[in-house]
């Protein structure tokens, strides 16, 4: 079974943005070794030939078109702005 | 008036026997009085009468804009309607307004439909019983102490209580077909790619697809005839007109079979409603060999139909499909959390959403500060988890042991469905392997909750349409007497949607 230390937890948190609560990271440790122990099994597969390419890429042409959203309503949610920019705390 | 069906719907505006806003008043009043089963998160009163008295209008002056002017539909509330909140059943977005259309919308907008709600749903999409919801757990109208399923729950349980003649979904995993065998509904997962997802909220993409739920399959075949199609916006979408079966199935003729055009255009390349009565004699049906240790009477049903189908000229045999589903759930419980992870990053308190920012609780120091906290306040348990759990499939040293070989899982299950597909036209399982579960007997241990999509699972892993149709009903042990809806799945090759939607047609004739 893997298991999950502490500091992994901490250090996905860390990764995922995202604080975790003293109780919130002992549950997913439990619930992460769980499922992990689960899933593992996709390890035993074998390469496979692929039917066929799964991906491929799409490209449109490089022309400007009109939006179907305008910037003053996608701006309309940020909670900080200033002349039609977000505002974040300075980082430097 | 509420229980009609789509069709009959269509017939009764087209004929006079009632206007739209008869029809939009009636539903709206229903989903006001039946509040406790907390079906929709928002109702669109305003919008859905405005919407109903323009399409009676353009009736009276015979310029109706499609078969759908004027009728009602509920909506998930993760596709997104300009100008309306639109949640995602998340604290994070609770008030967040759309900035635009779905293409799904804007086509059905064309159309002249009238939306009458948004519709609860699992946090993101993620769960199985919309208990993750921020706005509470929907209850399943055929029992109030059992779950409706998930994630779609919301929109399953509006069509199973008449609050909704038909609605939209989102199945990534399950989310349209299980809610609608927990509810005694249709409800139709299209092929990846067959209905844009422009405006849908993002949960796994290379999975996620918008469908129909109705209360009939010809109900579930008319709506989908107006979403499919492809969409520039969405670069997975595929071309309206078939690839993998000829026009010649259809009785189309070539011309119309070349017409492709935007989503809900003029004229799509198929009618997904030409194959309902055409039986299931000389079909070849591959069925799931399974005999569980316990069967709360869904196995039962599933049995009984499979005979019926016989009695009706299908050739029925039975397959086993144990490695392919235990290994497409493993498969798809590492794909769906990286991709969550990477989907979910978006959410971060800055560009829109809940922010700690103007939140007097929070001392806030620095944009981590920001980050951190505001996701921390704003996403739910089960999303949390697949952030976390995702963050590790995805972090060095774990990525070819997890993600990479899941990669590989999916094409080696494509492969195997393939396989299948050579020798049979469609395969049947149950959608779930039980009925509606209880209200919190899944929601502490994942891992159970995870297994319950067993079945509805790989066929998302394989990108293929699945529809689930009523099968029967059955009771809870010691309960009232076959109250509880279990569904049949009807799974079919890419594109063959039309096929699916046959066969569950005659499940619905022989039931």
């Amino acid at each position: 079974m893997t298991k999950i230390s502490k500091q992994e937890i901490d250090h996905l948190a860390q990764l995922a943005r995202l604080e975790l609560s003293p109780a919130e990271k002992a549950l997913y440790r439990q619930h992460l070794a769980e499922i992990l122990g689960y899933v593992e099994k996709v390890q035993k597969v074998k390469d496979t030939e692929k039917t066929k390419p799964a991906l491929k890429n799409v490209v449109s042409a490089d022309k400007v078109e009109e939006s179907k959203a305008k910037a003053e309503d996608l701006l309309a949610g940020a909670p900080e702005k200033q002349d039609g920019y977000i505002k974040v705390r300075a980082i430097l | 008036m509420s229980s009609l069906t789509l069709k009959q719907i269509i017939d009764g505006l087209k004929g006079g026997s009632f206007t739209s806003l008869q029809l939009t008043k009636d539903y709206l009043e229903a989903a006001d009085k039946n509040k406790d089963l907390n079906s929709y998160i928002t109702l669109l009163d305003r919008l859905a009468l405005q919407q109903a008295q323009k399409s009676d209008s353009r009736r009276k002056t015979g310029k109706t804009l499609s078969e759908l002017d004027g009728v009602p539909l509920a909506v998930k509330d993760n596709i997104m309607i300009s100008g309306y909140r639109t949640t995602a059943g998340s604290k994070i977005l609770e008030d967040f307004t759309a900035p635009y259309d779905a293409s799904v919308i804007e086509a059905l907008k064309k159309a002249g439909v009238v939306f009458l709600g948004k519709t609860n749903m699992d946090e993101f999409a993620m769960g199985s019983s919309t208990e993750t919801s921020f706005f509470g757990p929907t209850k399943n109208p055929h029992d109030t102490e059992r779950v409706p399923g998930g994630s779609s729950g919301g929109s399953a349980a509006a069509v199973a209580s008449h609050l909704a003649p038909a609605a939209l979904g989102s199945d990534t995993g399950g989310s349209i077909r299980q809610p609608a065998s927990f509810c005694g509904v249709v409800g139709l997962k299209p092929t990846y790619g067959r209905v844009s997802r422009y405006g849908l909220i993002a949960m796994a993409s290379s999975l996620d697809q918008i469908g129909p739920f109705g209360q009939t399959v010809e109900d579930t075949a008319i709506l989908l005839n107006h979403i499919v199609g492809q969409d520039k916006m969405d670069s997975t979408s595929l071309p309206a007109s078939p690839v993998s079966f000829g026009p010649s199935r259809l009785g189309r003729s070539e011309a119309d079979a070349s017409q492709g055009g935007p989503p809900g255009g003029p004229k799509t390349a198929e009618d997904f409603t030409g194959l309902l009565d055409k039986g299931v004699k000389g079909l070849k049906i591959a069925c799931l060999k399974a005999q569980p240790e316990k069967d709360d009477g869904t196995f039962k049903i599933f049995h009984q139909i499979i005979e019926k189908l016989k009695k009706q000229g299908a050739e029925v045999i039975e397959v086993d499909l144990d490695k392919l589903l235990d290994l497409a759930l493993a498969c798809y419980y590492i794909i769906v959390p990286a991709e969550v992870s990477s989907n979910m990053a978006r959410y971060d308190g800055i560009k829109y959403g809940y922010s700690v920012i103007h939140d007097s609780k929070f001392k806030i120091h620095s944009l981590l500060d920001v980050y951190l906290k505001s996701r921390a306040e704003g996403l739910g348990a089960e999303v949390k988890r697949r952030i976390i759990l995702g963050t590790y499939v995805l972090s060095s040293g774990y990525y070819d042991a997890y993600y990479k070989s899941a990669q590989k899982a999916r094409d080696w299950i494509k492969g195997e469905f393939a396989k299948i597909f050579e020798k049979y036209d469609v395969i049947l399982t149950p959608t779930s392997p039980t009925v509606a579960f209880k209200l919190k007997e899944k929601l502490a241990d994942p891992l159970t909750m995870y297994l319950s999509d067993i079945f509805t699972v790989p066929i998302n892993i394989a990108s293929l349409p699945a529809v689930s149709v009523p099968g029967g009903k059955v009771g809870p042990p010691g309960g009232e007497a076959g109250n509880l809806p279990v569904g049949i799945q009807v799974i079919g090759r890419e594109l063959d949607e039309g096929k699916i939607l046959q066969v569950g047609a005659e499940i619905e004739r022989v039931r």
